[in-house]
């Protein structure tokens, strides 16, 4: 080469260094340049800045069209700066920015590499899966920690509704139950468990839709409902978690509740106390675990099944807040729980032990006026209930394979109850005294298999055995008009109504491919009454006599054997629900020494029709022929006492009893329209009914069961709804029409017809305000007339006013007010009542403190006034004055 | 030395070709709805690379029945209602060399087009966080738009700087984004380099055509739906509110809060 050409080497090279390595500035430092491949074409190459870790992106971009790109940076430092793009080998370049660096360029040739031209399948870990009917949410991936409770895990599941109640909906619709690891504790009353158990166990949400409670039926019943499923973490370990509340109030109203749970993966526990003066029945809490209701469902054979109390001691239904006249003080304990020993076998356990006490005041006129008897009776009653009740129940639940399972339950209950009440009947002291207990003892087995894709049958027994033995004593003796000649003084009935029943039903359920729904079944129910009772008349303590015509040792036995077949058809927004239900009797009465057989056999059709007209009318009517047998109390032929007053008795012979009835339902828009008309007709005609025949006497009444034909009745029920968009506010219109008549016999008349007629109208105002008030206020007539020889009226109203303050997340109060207004009675016929309920939330929910008022106004006393076909009566009830609670309530 | 040089450049310049790819990508999503009703549904980004064109489909969902209807059944324990609006499909366009979105959107049982602004994303990168999706080592990164948080996952190894709905702008495609609710999760299903030539929409098609602004102002987020306020009016007497849940004002869609109603505060 030459020194010269060394010479100009060294200068090219230096000038090709100085070129690319330029002084920048501090400040800002641009670096470009051009990304391409060796063909000279090169799109959408991301050029990244990362520090020389590779850690932390600094600064990134893409190139341009033409593969151009700019980076601007301010640091100086080693960087590493990437180069990718889809199709070619990535490539990593290494520089240097040195504090006084001017501008670099960096060009960049991208070397192709094969790639890979199928679609590439991503498998990541979901938050939600869906699989059908089920879908299930990974509760790490919603959760940030500061839920306490599976209320506040809940809220967090969005698709899920919780409301201000704790009301968990899915979309729009309640669920069924709310289940820990597929066990089911509370059914209904799943509050219990959202509120208090704790959310860090639960692992995963599984929503299940269209859910069936009998697994097998799911897919091949009909079923909208939807219920929850919680899982629990493995690692969690058994957890205690629960609430007490506890209030005190003047005059010595108290409440004290605790719920306590054990929640482990195999084995859950639940126990519940409630104690309170406040006139709240708690039993009423405990009844969806006792009784769960399930309307229509398959193998929910016996469950009507009940044995009545011929004698009743118990305060009468009102038409307001039972608590409001309950004086009581009661003490509920009970204990819940679920074992899962293998993966086949789930065994439930439920019991729970009911002490109550209860009073109840009240003051009666009646005045009878017939055509030959007119009299009037004064009644002071203090009654007081005593009941002490225990139940237990034991559910097995065994899998035999995925399609067939086998189901237990055993019932007992043991209820003793002692009821005395205080009379001052027309000014004679007299004091009734009732003791009954009840025993009963219910067992059932109901087999399940799914043999095919979406058929199921199921077969079910069930063995029920009740009894409930009553000795009625009374101090007084009232009945010298229909004992002649007796010398006694006090009267005692001992009485014993007895019920076997063994039932058996075989079902299946065949869901068609076009989704129509075909079900038979085979019943088979035998039912044997047993009614022993036996009057004494007594003289001190010495029995002086059993009279004739008042001791009934009667024995029923009814067998029915019966086929319900039931298929619906539908086309398009037409269907046709068609169902024959053939029974076959075999009846038999058994009167002290005599006996009489028969055995009927009849054919109940129903038929019901559902037409969607469009998007804004619907129809829906059936027609049903019913024929119904005749029930113990039906048939018993001696006269019994069931009061002080009351002897009653039945027919002392078969009867079946036709009925036919009509529904027509039209309903005009939709509930979410503005504007809402629903339309309700009913007519029904019982060919056949029982009525009575009773001597009246102004110390003693005497009935008997007769069997009339053709009574009639209507009902007609308008319900409409507007939205009035100006006060943001619904209007509701309601009007009600029913008309019955029937015919009895009182005093040897002839055959009277009864006619009774109730009008109702009714409107309502209720918000729909999003902010921190609501109101809803309303007001009802109701008018009540009863025509038989004479005519006897009376106009009621109700008026409410409800108001709603919801001041912010933690406090509300509820306020609810009555006015009744009784028409017929002079003076003191309106009543005022007010409620108040107010609550706070203390921090983090674990405290909540609560002020409960009830009856502000302190009405004392009630009066209402009622007539019917035989005079007219008016009742003073006694209220439990006005009471303000103050409570606290503290979840663990 | 400058021999040398000049050697080390050509055997830079020679590289073997492999086989041809299109200038097309696609990427296939699964989409989590977790709203009212919590639904899935797939969506499709079909991408332009040469042209800055991409378009993503949101496809029907499934699950639900095909008619709208509104029923109130009375079961025994109340009163449950349901309205359900059918599903349609929708679709969202990005013109990034024009600087428009073409969307289509759906609101109760209507269909709307709907003329965007390409939003700016700020994204924050500062993360040393990465994770597998898949196959795929991505990154972490999180944002703000319109009313919500997101945190994105990315993939360098594939360097399309676009990602679902109206995402865009990182060093790598989107694998998995999502709101700081968990209300709306967008993940990667697929990915494929040589995919079809993308549908555009034809433009002078989309009819009726509104800007943004006046389709939240208008249609979707309405000042007080007049629905909510009118059902909660009907409910029986019994039925209590100890709290009111202000559906009503709660917007659920996406986008819930926009660039023009902030302008208007700081006035």
């Amino acid at each position: 080469m030459g020194r010269r050409n060394k010479r100009r080497l060294d200068f090219s090279l230096t000038i090709v260094i100085i070129f690319l390595f330029q002084i920048l500035c501090f400040s800002q430092i641009v670096i470009s340049g051009s990304v391409k491949d060796e063909k000279d074409n090169v799109f959408s190459v991301s050029v990244i800045l990362k520090d020389s870790l590779s850690k932390f992106i600094i600064e990134y971009t893409y190139s341009d069209n033409d593969g151009n790109y700019q980076l601007k940076i301010n640091k100086s430092g080693k960087f590493n700066m990437l180069f990718a793009s889809l199709g070619y080998q990535s490539k990593t370049v290494p520089i240097v920015i040195s504090p006084n660096q001017d501008n670099l360029e960096i060009d960049v040739i991208l070397i192709e590499k094969s790639m890979d031209l199928d679609e590439v399948i991503i498998l990541a870990e979901r938050p939600i899966r869906v699989q059908n009917d089920t879908i299930t949410f990974k509760s790490k991936y919603f959760t940030d920690g500061t839920e306490q409770t599976v209320e506040d895990l809940l809220r967090r599941i969005p698709g899920l509704q919780i409301d201000s109640e704790g009301t968990i909906k899915v979309g729009n619709q309640e669920i069924e139950k709310l289940m820990v690891d597929g066990d089911d504790l509370f059914e209904r009353g799943y509050k219990l468990l959202s509120k208090n158990m704790p959310a860090y166990p639960i692992e995963e949400v599984e929503v299940l839709k269209n859910y069936s409670n009998n697994r097998l039926l799911k897919g091949v019943e009909d079923s909208e409902k939807v219920a929850l499923n919680l899982k629990l973490d493995e690692k969690s370990k058994r957890i205690w978690f629960g609430n007490i509340e506890a209030g005190h109030g003047n005059d010595g109203f108290y409440e004290l509740k605790t719920n306590l749970m054990n929640f482990g993966k195999k084995n859950k526990y639940y126990f519940l106390t409630n104690f309170n003066s406040t006139g709240y029945d708690a039993t009423g809490d405990i009844n969806q675990l006792i009784r769960p209701i399930r309307y229509n469902e398959p193998a929910s054979i016996g469950g009507n099944q009940q044995v009545r109390d011929l004698v009743s001691l118990a305060p009468p239904q009102l038409n307001f807040k039972r608590r409001r006249t309950n004086f009581n003080n009661a003490e509920l304990v009970s204990l819940n729980a679920i074992f899962n020993p293998t993966e086949k076998l789930k065994i439930k356990t439920l019991g729970f032990f009911n002490a109550d006490e209860t009073d109840f005041f009240q003051t009666n006129v009646q005045n009878v006026t017939l055509n030959d008897v007119n009299f009037t009776n004064t009644e002071n009653f203090q009654l007081k209930n005593r009941k002490l009740v225990g139940f237990g129940k034991l559910d097995f639940v065994y899998d035999f394979s995925k399609t067939e399972m086998l189901e237990s339950t055993t019932k007992y209950n043991s209820g003793n109850f002692d009821d005395d009440s205080n009379l001052l009947f027309n000014g004679i002291s007299t004091r009734e005294d009732l003791s009954h207990t009840n025993t009963l003892f219910d067992q059932k087995l109901s087999y399940s298999n799914k043999f095919k894709e979406k058929k199921v049958f199921l077969l079910t027994g069930r063995f029920i055995d009740e009894t409930t033995p009553q000795t009625y004593r009374l101090n007084q003796f009232f009945y010298e008009d229909l004992f002649p000649n007796q010398s006694a003084d006090n009267v005692r009935q001992i009485s014993n109504n007895k019920m076997q029943y063994i039932g058996v039903n075989a079902h299946l359920l065949d869901r068609k491919a076009n989704d129509d729904l075909f079900e038979v079944q085979v019943w088979n129910e035998l039912r044997i009454d047993h009614l022993q009772t036996s009057l004494e008349l007594l003289e001190d303590d010495v029995v002086s006599n059993r009279p004739d015509g008042y001791q009934n040792q009667t024995s029923y036995t009814v067998n029915d054997l019966y086929l319900k077949s039931k298929y619906r058809y539908s086309i398009n927004d037409f269907a046709i629900i068609g169902q024959v239900n053939f029974h076959q009797l075999f009846n038999r009465l058994e009167i002290a020494n005599t006996s009489e057989s028969e055995s009927p056999f009849f054919i109940n059709p129903i038929l019901s029709l559902d037409w969607k007209i469009n998007d804004k009318n619907k129809l829906r009517s059936a027609y049903s022929y019913n024929r119904t047998n005749a029930k113990i109390l039906d048939v018993y032929s001696n006269f019994v006492l069931t009061g002080f007053r009351p002897f009653n008795r039945g027919t002392g012979e078969f009867n079946q009893l036709d009925a036919t009835s009509l529904t027509f339902n039209y309903e005009l828009g939709n509930w979410s329209s503005r504007f809402f008309a629903n339309t309700f007709v009913l007519y029904s005609q019982n060919h056949d009914f029982f009525s009575t025949n009773t001597f009246i006497d102004q110390n003693f009444t005497q009935s008997s069961k007769i069997l009339i034909q053709d009574r009639e009745f209507i009902s007609i029920n308008t319900k409409v709804d507007y939205y009035l968009k100006f006060i943001s506010s619904n209007i509701k219109l309601d009007l009600s029409y029913s008309q019955s008549e029937f015919k009895n016999i009182v005093n040897d008349s002839d055959l009277r017809q009864v006619e009774s007629t109730t009008i109702g109208y009714g409107l309502e105002l209720r918000s729909g305000f999003t902010g921190w008030f609501n109101y809803h206020l309303g007001t009802k007539w109701t008018n009540n007339e009863i025509r038989t020889t004479i005519q006897n009226s009376f106009t009621d109203n109700v008026s409410f006013l409800d108001l709603t303050f919801i001041l912010n997340k933690r406090f509300n109060i509820q306020m609810e007010s009555e006015r009744y207004e009784f028409g017929n009675i002079n003076q003191d016929n309106v009543y005022y009542f007010a409620d108040l309920e107010a609550q706070y939330k203390l921090k983090k929910d674990k405290w909540t403190l609560g002020l409960s008022g009830k009856n502000l106004f302190n009405t004392r006393q009630f009066r209402n006034f009622n007539i019917s076909d035989i005079g007219s009566t008016t009742t003073t009830y006694r209220l439990l004055p006005r009471y303000v609670l103050l409570k606290a309530l503290y979840r663990f | 030395m400058l021999k040398i040089f000049l050697n080390v450049l050509l055997l830079f310049i020679t590289a073997s070709l492999f086989g041809q790819k299109t200038p097309y990508f696609e990427a296939k999503y699964d989409i989590y709805y977790n709203t009212d009703f919590p639904q899935i549904r797939k969506g499709q980004l079909q991408i332009d690379v040469e042209k800055n064109l991409t378009i993503f489909h949101i496809s029907k969902n499934n699950n639900s029945s095909t008619e709208s209807n509104s029923a109130m059944t009375s079961t025994h324990y109340g009163l449950t209602y349901n309205i359900k609006y059918d599903d349609i499909e929708s679709f969202i366009e990005i013109n990034f060399n024009k600087e428009y979105i073409f969307s289509k959107e759906t609101h109760r049982n209507n269909i709307y087009y709907v003329r965007d602004t390409i939003y700016d994303f700020n994204w924050n990168l500062n993360y040393s966080e990465e994770k597998k999706i898949g196959t795929l080592l991505c990154k972490k990164a999180t944002t703000y738009f319109r009313g919500r948080n997101y945190t994105a996952w990315y993939a360098i190894e594939i360097p399309i700087g676009y990602g679902p709905y109206k995402f865009h702008g990182l060093p790598g495609l989107i694998a998995k984004i999502s709101d700081d609710t968990g209300t709306f999760i967008w993940t990667l299903a697929s990915y494929k380099v040589n995919a079809e030539k993308p549908q555009f929409e034809k433009n002078d098609e989309l009819k009726p055509l509104m800007s943004a602004k006046e389709y939240y102002e208008e249609v979707r987020y309405q000042s007080v739906t007049e629905k909510q306020t009118m059902l909660q009016s009907k409910l029986p007497k019994g039925i209590k509110l100890i709290s009111v849940s202000s559906d009503a004002n709660v917007r659920k869609g996406i986008e819930i809060k926009f660039e023009w109603e902030e302008e208007i505060k700081e006035d």
